[in-house]
């Protein structure tokens, strides 16, 4: 049995149409569930036990609880509360917070700048402000020259807005230059 | 944990955003890396293949309504421009043109639904919009995910599966998905000005068929204007709001609308100036807006099928959401 998100009617999970989809009698929603082993595991809830005795080690958050694992990262005691598994690694909810990564001093990536698109749009910008690229456009060039090596992210991304960002920058500042060159 | 600069994604599914940026998911060797981008930032997301719980894919009627939006407009502008001659009609046969290119594209890519992966903690939405797509895409993901936790053997879950509901959405983190919560805080109140302010509008274009006057257009122009505002307030506050669905729909489907008589009659508009005797004001609004004002609808076609499209339609729409407004509002009143 599982409840539809519509309106918490119970399906049963094997009674699919000839399509696949489990329709909820009540709301008519048509669903299509993919149900993993990981939702009943979950049913085994955490219980932390009490310290009862003075030498059981207690846990670094719950003083009054039994330690059971201490965090891969930080090596503080914890309690079957607060054991936050992720993967093979144990880890406690301040790591957690923090994103720490066990094996390495590598922090996990939560967001990342798209240097190579804001260089492209400032490029593109600067080039309304005239001879201002005079100013601007070494900037950007500066800047594409100090990202355009190092890492784009986690996921893979071609480098031509950096080819871009510079030739849209390149062509005001030397077209400006030029006038300069000729009307002296 | 792997140092992350190790893992080699596989690009499973990416759908781009109408104003830039995309959502995608990839596929490392024990998780699933959901890449959120707005075009200048990305953020990441990882789902972890031990800790997923299911996939749910709800079927919605989404594709429905772009079929009826393009459709319509299609059907209207080539409507349009059968009552208008050669070249004045251009706009409105590009128009048509474009709807039923969309048209086309939204059939050839079929059904629409919802998708959203379930962990123990929380809901994520997925940006799998299109069922041809999402299942097809679920089926690889179910093989990916039971070779990491095995089969779930349905047999031997005999109690209901312990995934919590609320308010008609799955039960998530509510520091993930707090803008989901429904609630009552919104009573409707801009609705029922924009429906009246429409109903107003509609009242106001069937009076203008039998007669024209400056005092009418003006009013009715004011009556645009209060009620895109309102229409704007109201879009804002549907969103959080436990109003149904039918009314939040019925809430676009008028915006629609409006938009759609207010461009083709702009359009209509300045070519009707255009020919005139005196070419000239179309470089005037205020004398365009003069020399309509003065048209007999019985000498144009259009103009008068114009009116009384807008008349019969914005009734309808309008008359149908104040009464599913008020419907709401008085179950508000009871909770």
């Amino acid at each position: 049995m599982f409840p539809c998100p519509e309106c918490k009617t119970l399906l049963s999970i094997n009674e699919r149409n000839q399509d696949g989809f489990n329709i909820c009698p009540n709301c008519g929603e048509k669903l299509i569930l993919e149900l993993f082993s990981a939702l009943t595991a979950s049913q085994e809830a955490s219980v932390a036990k009490s310290v009862s005795a003075d030498d059981e080690s207690s846990c670094f958050y719950h003083t009054d609880k039994i330690a059971v694992q201490n965090c891969d990262h930080c090596g503080r005691f914890l309690c079957a509360l607060c054991i936050i598994p992720v993967k093979t690694y144990h880890l406690c909810p301040t790591c957690m917070a923090k994103g720490k990564d066990p094996t390495s001093t590598v922090t996990a990536l939560k967001s990342h700048a798209l240097h190579d698109s804001i260089l492209l749009l400032a490029a593109c910008v600067s080039v309304m402000f005239g001879p201002l690229t005079f100013v601007t456009s070494p900037i950007i060039f500066y800047y594409i020259f100090k990202y355009y090596r190092k890492d784009l992210g986690l996921v893979p991304r071609m480098k031509w807005r950096y080819w871009l960002a510079g030739i849209v920058s390149a062509i005001p500042f030397f077209a400006w230059a030029a006038m300069l060159i000729l009307k002296a | 944990m792997k140092k992350e600069t190790q893992y080699t994604f596989v690009k499973q599914s990416k759908r781009k955003r109408p104003l830039g940026g995309y959502d995608a998911v990839w596929q490392a060797n024990d998780h699933f890396l959901v890449v959120e981008n707005n075009g200048y930032t990305q953020s990441y997301k990882r789902f972890y293949f031990s800790d997923i719980q299911a996939l749910i894919l709800r079927v919605t009627k989404r594709h429905l309504i772009y079929a009826w939006c393009f459709g319509i407009g299609a059907l209207l502008s080539f409507f349009s421009a059968y009552f208008l001659p050669w070249p004045e009609n251009t706009p409105f046969l590009i128009f048509g043109l474009l709807f039923t290119i969309l048209f086309g594209v939204n059939w050839y890519k079929g059904p629409t639904c919802k998708s959203s992966l379930i962990t123990r903690v929380q809901s994520h939405p997925l940006h799998l919009v299109r069922l041809k797509i999402a299942r097809r895409i679920f089926f690889k993901w179910r093989k990916i995910i039971e070779q990491e936790q095995g089969v779930l053997d349905l047999s031997t879950v005999m109690e209901p599966l312990p995934v919590s509901l609320e308010n008609g959405s799955v039960k998530m983190n509510s520091a993930v998905h707090s803008k989901r919560v429904m609630n009552y805080k919104y009573g409707g109140g801009y609705h029922l000005l924009f429906f009246s302010m429409m109903l107003l509008v509609a009242v106001l274009n069937g009076t203008q068929l039998y007669t024209r006057h400056v005092a009418l257009s003006i009013t009715e122009m004011l009556m645009y204007a209060g009620g895109w505002l309102a229409m704007i307030l109201a879009l804002k506050n549907q969103n959080s709001s436990a109003m149904s669905s039918m009314l939040k729909k019925n809430t676009w489907v008028a915006m629609l609308l409006i938009l759609v008589v207010l461009i083709v009659g702009y359009y209509y508009t300045v070519i009707v100036a255009s020919q005139s005797g005196s070419p000239q004001i179309i470089q005037n609004q205020a004398q365009i807006f003069l020399y309509m004002v003065n048209r007999n609808p019985a000498d144009f076609p259009f103009l008068k099928f114009e009116l009384i499209f807008t008349s019969i339609s914005f009734s309808l729409v309008s008359i149908f959401g104040l009464i599913q407004t008020m419907s709401f509002q008085k179950k508000r009143s009871e909770l």
